[in-house]
């Protein structure tokens, strides 16, 4: 018989206060700033390629039918390219274990490791199909 | 003569060369430093005799050489700045007296290579180097021309003084003497020192000569009547000068700061001759003949001064009677004759008092130094029981000794008599104005009685009779180098008198009285420093037994005569046999009282003991526990808020995001509501 | 009552307390990175919010780049979560408190 995830209440939740507090005296500041009326998108621009036009820095075709005002993030784009392109490779690097010299991946794991990447505390796994030895079991094994 | 006045301060640097060349090259000098210290002496003196022919010749000289501060003044009298220098004045009292010390430490060095070179003492590159540093700060204390200069030079005296009578300092006895002797003086320093700055922050100015010194600045402001400090303007001066008085009292050996002087013979016998006879211990009396000016101002400064004085004289007579020891007689004669000089001083006899300082520096120098020849003679034995018959075997150091007692007992014609005897003039012709005087004359006449006794049972006892063993049977022969010296000092002990033939004078009319013509400024010097001028200020009057000066005068010498010559026969009736017996015994507790100095030590020691030890005590608990209390207590307040604060750092990460959250909303309820956001 | 940007500003507001709430009091290292999300995407809908304010869209564009950085972060952040569970065991953000006094 599992149990399900259950809700920490009580002393923890003392510091979200703070959040409650927070939202209050944001909510009140901003209520208080006289904001102007929103000024609309042009109606016959597709919304969509305006963007295209802006990020690629397509100055003519923005002239055109894009929205005007917008600025070009064309570089931004490049980088963002390699940041996601290092955030990749460095998760798979943090996911990766060595033992004995030899890469173990996530899928296997051999009998001196009890290591599996799943969730304790609150939570129980129930789906456990990388847990344990060769011979799956059911979360039976003693831990 | 400009150029003995331009000379002047190598008379003062000369000995502080020959103490440099001592401490650095003396180890490979032949007589390890005395030949430098003979020499610079020698030119020290040569160069005091051409000052005082300047002097002689109508000169005087003042000037001041390095003002190492000077600032606005803090005084009572108006002045607004004031100024600490270095300087000289050449006037007749000064020039004498550097004339008398180059002439004594020259006569000790070269006795020095007798007593100290010939017997084979140890460390005497220290010995002639600590002698130079004396010479120098003695002679720079004599021509200093203003009070806190003179207070610097008193106090590196003193320091030598320790140093000196220290000199065999791996014994137990010496050092032990030498931080007596120091802390001693030095508590009387103490007064001295504030006396000092109380004179410079009433008059703002301390030099002793001139329209700017503290002397016509006091008798201004006596004559102007305005209180200072809240007190009369004579009563400062009286309470300044008592303050001064006190370094007096400690480096004269007055009582009751006289203890330090009878220990202080645990120095070599040449350092008790320079600097406890003749020179350092004078330092004080001529202190007060440098500002008598000032002193002549109080009455009862000076009644205070003439009491002192006469008490000391016969309260250490009595202590001289009952000593074994050749240099404890010697010591307590010159705390006696120093009394002397004060109850001179205090009377308003400045001729005489300086008359007295001159003759005693001979004959005192002489005595001690014939000790010294004693002491060579009989192998360092100093108990006068073991001497006797002495006067056949070492007959130059008989009779120069006993031209020297002859003058200390005060017989005519030798010098001691005529100074003593016009002091002791002085003495009754205002003692029978203002009674209380009389009382210190009546000690001082007394004293002379004792004198007398003490100083021919000490002749006797030591050079005649029959020699009472080994060493005085036979003797260690003594050289030239301690003849000349004594010889010097006999002759002067003889005839140093006739500078002031005063009774003489008195009685014939013969202008004779050279030392008062020297000092009253008829040859050279100061209109303000003289002494007509202080006699002008002393406000004592004097009266005449019967209304006749000539019979006071022969009265009063009658009896000091008298009473001298009595002693003299006592003392030769009891000891001037073959074989002496001690008959102080016979005193029996009054000895016993005397041989432990009434108790002085004692006293001095018990006043250490229980009052100023809880006291140091006290303070000193209070210095650990409230200032250190309070500074340790600031450090423990901020090691215990640090040791709270840390406890933020908890390395949760969750709780340093509630810390920035709380950080930013407090940050946002300032801005608004400073900024009017939540209005 | 129409729509003025104090609505958008509110509710992205509350988006993003709710998340701070989450990153606050959550214990479990995932929900923590969610809570994160959150308070991202709170902040994309006031970018978008204020492109239609100005009438200008580079709010957009800037939304567009933000979600792209928010998955890179959420990548690296698992990987994190992995070696934390390998070095502690579990996966409690509380437990590791070494980085203190």
């Amino acid at each position: 018989m599992t149990t399900g995830p259950k809700l920490r209440l009580g002393k923890t939740l003392v510091p979200g206060v703070l959040a409650v507090v927070l939202f209050a005296m944001m909510g009140l500041i901003t209520l208080n700033t006289g904001f102007g009326a929103m000024s609309g998108f042009p109606g016959d621009v597709s919304i969509t390629s305006a963007i295209g036009y802006a990020m690629f820095d397509y100055t003519s075709l923005q002239a055109e039918q894009g929205v005007p005002g917008t600025e070009p993030f064309l570089i931004s784009f490049l980088l963002i390219a390699v940041v996601l392109d290092a955030a990749l490779d460095a998760s798979l690097v943090l996911a990766k274990r060595e033992e004995e010299g030899e890469p173990v991946t996530a899928l296997s794991s051999t009998p001196d490791s009890d290591v599996t990447p799943s969730g304790t505390g609150s939570s129980s796994s129930a789906d456990d199909a990388t847990g344990g030895t060769p011979a799956a079991t059911d979360g039976g094994e003693p831990r | 003569m400009e150029t003995a006045f331009e000379l002047a301060p190598a008379i003062v640097l000369l000995p502080l060369a020959a103490f440099v060349v001592a401490l650095l090259v003396g180890e490979y000098m032949p007589k390890k430093g005395a030949l430098a210290g003979i020499a610079a002496t020698a030119g020290s003196l040569l160069l005091s005799l051409y000052v005082v022919a300047a002097v002689a010749t109508g000169g005087e000289h003042q000037e001041t050489y390095f003002t190492w501060a000077a600032g606005d003044a803090f005084s009572e009298t108006g002045e607004s700045a004031i100024e600490f220098t270095f300087g000289i004045l050449l006037d007749p009292l000064s020039a004498l007296m550097l004339v008398i010390v180059s002439l004594i430490a020259f006569l000790v060095h070269v006795f020095s290579l007798g007593y100290m070179n010939d017997e084979g003492e140890t460390g005497l590159r220290r010995y002639y180097a600590e002698l130079g540093l004396f010479t120098f700060s003695m002679l720079a204390f004599v021509v200093a021309d203003n009070l806190l200069m003179a207070f610097m030079f008193f106090e590196l005296v003193g320091l030598c003084s320790y140093l000196l009578i220290g000199f065999w300092f791996r014994t137990e006895s010496a050092p032990s003497a030498a931080k007596k002797a120091f802390l001693v003086t030095r508590f009387g320093d103490y007064f001295f020192l504030l006396g000092v700055v109380a004179i410079g922050a009433t008059f703002g100015t301390l030099a002793f000569q001139g329209d700017n010194s503290f002397v016509a600045a006091a008798s201004d402001a006596i004559e102007g009547g305005e209180p200072l400090f809240g007190f009369e303007p004579r009563t400062w001066v009286t309470i300044t000068g008592l303050l001064v008085l006190g370094g007096v009292i400690g480096k004269s050996a007055q009582f009751p700061l006289h203890t330090w002087l009878p220990d202080a013979m645990e120095g070599p016998t040449t350092v008790s001759a320079l600097i406890h006879a003749a020179t350092m211990v004078a330092a004080g009396v001529y202190l007060i003949a440098r500002m008598f000016g000032y002193y002549a101002l109080s009455p009862t400064a000076l009644a205070i001064i003439a009491l002192v004085g006469g008490f000391t004289a016969l309260f250490a007579a009595t202590m001289g009677v009952v000593k074994d020891d050749i240099k404890q007689v010697l010591a307590y004669s010159t705390i006696s004759q120093y009394g002397y000089m004060m109850l001179g001083l205090g009377v308003g006899g400045y001729v005489a008092g300086v008359f007295h300082l001159m003759n005693h520096a001979f004959f005192k120098a002489l005595l001690f130094l014939g000790a010294g020849a004693v002491i060579v003679l009989m192998h360092h034995e100093q108990n006068m029981w073991k001497m006797g018959g002495l006067k056949d075997k070492a007959p130059v150091t008989y009779y120069t000794f006993l031209a020297g007692a002859l003058a200390l007992a005060g017989i005519v014609p030798f010098s001691g008599f005529w100074s003593k005897d016009e002091i002791l003039f002085d003495a009754i012709l205002v003692g029978l104005n203002e009674p209380i005087f009389l009382v210190a004359y009546a000690m001082g006449l007394l004293a002379v009685f004792f004198t007398g006794f003490y100083t021919f049972r000490m002749v006797f006892l030591t050079f005649h009779g029959e020699p009472r063993s080994e060493a005085a049977r036979d003797p260690h022969p003594v050289g030239w180098n301690i003849k000349f010296p004594l010889l010097t000092l006999g002759v002067l002990a003889l005839v140093a008198g006739v500078a002031n033939l005063a009774p003489v004078y008195k009685l014939t009319g013969l202008e004779i009285t050279y030392l008062e013509f020297w000092l009253d400024g008829q040859y050279g010097g100061y209109a303000d420093l003289t002494y007509t001028a202080y006699g002008d200020t002393v406000p004592f009057g004097t009266e005449y037994i019967a209304g006749s000066e000539t019979i006071t005068l022969l009265i009063a010498a009658g009896l000091g005569l008298g009473l001298a010559v009595a002693g003299a026969i006592f003392a030769m009736v009891l000891y001037n046999v073959p074989e002496p017996e001690p008959h102080t015994e016979n005193l029996g507790s009054a000895r016993t009282v005397l041989r432990s100095n009434y108790y002085q030590d004692e006293y001095q020691v018990w006043i250490a003991e229980n009052l100023s030890l809880p006291l140091a005590r006290t303070a000193d608990r209070f210095d650990q526990s409230v200032i250190d209390g309070v500074v340790n207590g600031v450090s423990s307040v901020s090691l215990f808020g640090s040791s709270r604060m840390k406890r933020l750092q908890t390395g949760v990460v969750t709780n340093y995001a509630a810390l920035m959250i709380v950080g930013f909303i407090a940050l946002l309820l300032v801005l608004g509501v400073l900024g009017g956001w939540f209005v | 009552m129409s729509v003025g940007i104090e609505h958008y500003v509110i509710l992205s507001l509350a988006l993003f307390c709710i998340g701070l709430f989450g990153v606050l009091t959550r214990r479990n290292a995932l929900m923590f990175l969610m809570s994160v999300e959150l308070m991202l995407n709170a902040a994309n809908i006031n970018l978008i919010a204020f492109a239609f304010y100005h009438g200008n869209l580079t709010g957009q564009v800037f939304a567009l780049f933000t979600m792209a950085l928010a998955a890179a972060e959420v990548a690296v952040g698992l990987g994190i979560i992995l070696v934390l569970y390998r070095n502690f065991r579990d996966v409690d953000v509380t437990v590791p408190s070494a980085m203190r006094w």
